[in-house]
């Protein structure tokens, strides 16, 4: 597998990843409902946690999958690389298909396709969050619901650092578990600057048909370079 | 209104104005000033779905602080 074909994959993963929106969406509610219960010192607190529980859960992922796969690669060799990419190329494409229609509900909100009823469980358990237990398992069960979109970019980061042997991977799975807390980052960067709930909002409001476009390019490029790399596994 | 609702509605209320950074006493103000025209605009209807108790709550709000009324009026589309 070639290194630069990787490398575009695993940046256009990154970039897939930094887009979506659940865990923005829940870290927004929950910071704005911290600081109404209680102080920033303690809000800024809690936060922490909510991003290292999302760290956590990301981690395990990681982690869990890349056991799985290299298994797999153990015992079968090469066959994982042969059906892997088509089994991705299937994914990504009903993902590029569902992003511009189905990833937020219609309206002018940013509310996603997410069933009601975890909604309203998240959002009960967004207003009641008073320890740091409490907003650690919240960013891990918000990591969790968010899967049925980051799975498939984990399988194909890994597939991908499976077939290219030159890329090293702790690294690269590092920074992917840095990056895909970039936005909660900067949720709390601009809480702390004085913009509040709505401001912010009103920003991603603005940029939602911007995301869905974007999410729909950036996985029909993801299929079509694993499309690439499945026809080079033969 | 019965007070039970109006309890949870002023306690909501007020978290979500210290965390948009409206002052205590102007929120307190907001908050009292808008509870009481709900109110009034009530007692005009017999009855009332939750979706327009709370647009009638927003509109209120929007008179004061227009983030206060998009915040509350948004609370349960954001996720």
């Amino acid at each position: 597998m070639g290194i630069f074909i990787s490398v575009i994959i695993l940046v256009l993963v990154m970039l897939i990843q930094l887009m979506l929106q659940l865990n923005t969406g829940v870290f927004a509610l929950f910071y704005h409902y911290a600081l109404g219960k209680l102080s920033r010192k303690k809000t800024d607190d809690l936060c922490l946690y909510y991003i290292l529980g999302t760290e956590m859960f990301i981690g395990g992922i990681w982690l869990i999958i890349y056991i799985f796969l290299f298994n797999m690669v153990g015992e079968s060799g090469e066959a994982v690389f042969r059906i892997m990419p088509w089994v991705l190329v299937g994914v990504c494409m009903a993902e590029a298909l569902a992003s511009p229609f189905f990833y937020y509900r219609k309206g002018k909100m940013t509310e996603l396709f997410v069933p009601r009823k975890i909604t309203n469980g998240i959002s009960g358990k967004v207003k009641s969050v008073k320890t740091r237990l409490d907003a650690f398992i919240l960013g891990f069960v918000v990591g969790a619901f968010e899967l049925i979109f980051t799975l498939p970019l984990y399988l194909v980061a890994l597939t991908v650092l499976m077939g290219a042997t030159e890329i090293p991977r702790a690294p690269v799975i590092i920074v992917y578990i840095i990056l895909a807390t970039v936005p909660l980052f900067a949720t709390r960067i601009m809480f702390r600057t004085d913009h509040n709930l709505a401001e912010i909002e009103r920003k991603r409001v603005k940029a939602k048909p911007f995301v869905k476009i974007s999410l729909c390019v950036l996985y029909l490029i993801v299929a079509g370079l694993m499309v690439y790399i499945g026809v080079q596994h033969g | 209104m019965d007070s039970s609702t109006e309890k949870d509605l002023r306690r909501e209320l007020k978290i979500h104005a210290k965390a948009l950074g409206i002052p205590s006493g102007a929120a307190d103000s907001f908050i009292d000033e808008t509870i009481k025209t709900v109110k009034k605009n009530l007692k005009k209807k017999t009855v009332i779905t939750k979706a327009d108790f709370e647009r009638m709550v927003a509109r209120e709000l929007k008179k004061y602080n227009a983030d206060f009324a998009y915040v509350y009026q948004n609370r349960d589309k954001i996720i």
